[in-house]
């Protein structure tokens, strides 16, 4: 396992340098780290409250997603580098990630 | 001598429940904007008519955190309303309201309850009961056509007997019976047939009429282990449309449905409601020993005692094998 370097801006603009670990789900961290509403659905792709913009960087490197997260982001109104963090394992392709959280009440 | 007790075993445990077509209501008993729990298979399922008039079956656990569907669930338009949190769902067990989110997952409003196909055939709801869920293998059987305008549904019926189904199915093909439980002689005339998942037979029999003895002609229609389409044709023209439905492997519910030609004059009409009463009867006679007899999985069979060994053997083909077919 290795350190995975993380910039995640909240909603409400302030920005958290946090550390993660090579094997943690993203939305995991999220919501121990920044806040415990991301995640209701606990990563069933249902809920949307993980909606994150990634920095493009990053966002080409980490594995695409899948057709349901697809169909979700759609649904959601999302597009180009947003993604749902609950379906982003954290690997080397993370490290220097920057996420800005989408989700509003 | 040890102090144990063991439960008395009347042998129902090596008997699953067969899949098939089984009536679940009468077709009065679910209104529009009714919803009722059921018991039968073994489980429950929570059925409900919409606005436009289809009847719809579901588990009966919500999938969002589990309520009971069928305690103080609201009928909506077409659609069940959860008690819980209000969340509708269709027949389909898609969802299609969910009051207080902002976006109802696709996945969701694909579906995410199961359900259980229904078929409303006669006045009567059916569905469709498998172990592993496995689409209907056939179709619900119908009435037979009426050879004068319309059947006229004279009498309905429904008893709850400790027995499982096959039992009482398989009591047709017991000969010996007649004579010692219900008087009459039994002549078996031609032979069944089996085609698929439906058997028929063409008995001549005698039938008691005020007459007396009169000889006449029975052809039982049986479709799947659930339905079984009797038609008399003598002095009177009568068909008995039953249904037998697993509530559990010990209990069945058994659904006589019972209709005669229309246009019969007074005496015709008196004739076929004592062939009614006669019928009642004789079930009333097999009833007491029903509730208490042991399924024998050996039975010492002797001559003249009927098929029902063949019988055993063909009934077989409703129960599943556990293996895609």
């Amino acid at each position: 396992m290795s350190e995975v370097k993380l910039t995640v801006i909240d909603r409400g603009g302030e920005t958290h340098r946090l550390s993660a670990e090579t094997g943690e789900v993203l939305m995991h961290v999220l919501r121990d780290n920044v806040d415990l509403e991301i995640g209701i659905c606990g990563g069933e792709i249902s809920c949307g409250t993980c909606l994150v913009q990634l920095n493009s960087d990053n966002a080409e490197r980490i594995a695409a997603a899948s057709e349901d997260e697809a169909e979700m982001l759609d649904a959601l109104g999302a597009g180009g580098d947003s993604r749902l963090a609950c379906q982003i394992v954290l690997d080397d392709a993370a490290d220097g990630l920057q996420a800005t959280i989408l989700y509003e009440d | 001598m040890t102090g144990k007790t063991t439960p008395l075993d009347r042998g129902y445990a090596g008997l699953p429940i067969p899949f098939g077509w089984f009536a679940v209501a009468m077709s009065d008993e679910i209104k529009p904007g009714e919803v009722k729990s059921l018991h039968y298979f073994g489980t429950e399922f929570v059925v409900w008519r919409g606005e436009n008039g289809q009847v719809s079956a579901v588990d009966p656990f919500c999938p969002h955190l589990g309520a009971h569907l069928g305690v103080n669930s609201e009928v909506i338009g077409n659609d069940l309303r959860c008690p819980f949190h209000h969340w509708s769902f269709n027949g389909d067990g898609a969802v299609t309201d969910i009051p207080y989110t902002k976006l109802i997952p696709p996945k969701l409003k694909r579906s995410c309850l199961s359900t259980w196909p229904v078929e409303e055939v006669d006045g009567v709801i059916f569905t469709w009961y498998h172990p592993r869920r496995e689409a209907p293998k056939w179709e619900v059987a119908r009435l037979p056509e009426c050879p004068d305008g319309d059947w006229i549904l004279a009498e309905t019926h429904d008893w709850i007997i400790n027995i499982h189904c096959q039992e009482i199915t398989e009591n047709g093909q017991d000969h010996a019976h007649f004579g010692a439980v219900h008087g009459v002689p039994f002549a078996p005339a031609g032979e069944f047939r089996i085609e698929g998942w439906v058997r028929r037979n063409t008995v001549v029999a005698e039938m008691k009429t005020p007459k007396g003895l009169m000889t006449g002609k029975i052809d039982v229609t049986a479709t799947g282990p659930g339905q079984s389409i009797t038609e008399y044709t003598d002095v009177t023209h009568v068909v008995q449309s039953q249904q037998v439905t697993p509530i559990d492997s010990e209990t069945t519910h058994l659904r006589w449905q019972m209709y005669h030609v229309p246009g019969l004059s007074e005496g015709r009409m008196r004739v076929t409601q004592a062939r009614m009463r006669d019928l009642v009867k004789q079930v009333h006679q097999d009833i007491p020993i029903w509730n208490r007899k042991r399924f024998v999985e050996k039975p010492l069979l002797v001559q003249g005692d009927g098929p029902m060994l063949a019988y055993r053997e063909q009934y077989a083909r409703f129960y599943d094998s556990g293996s895609d077919s």
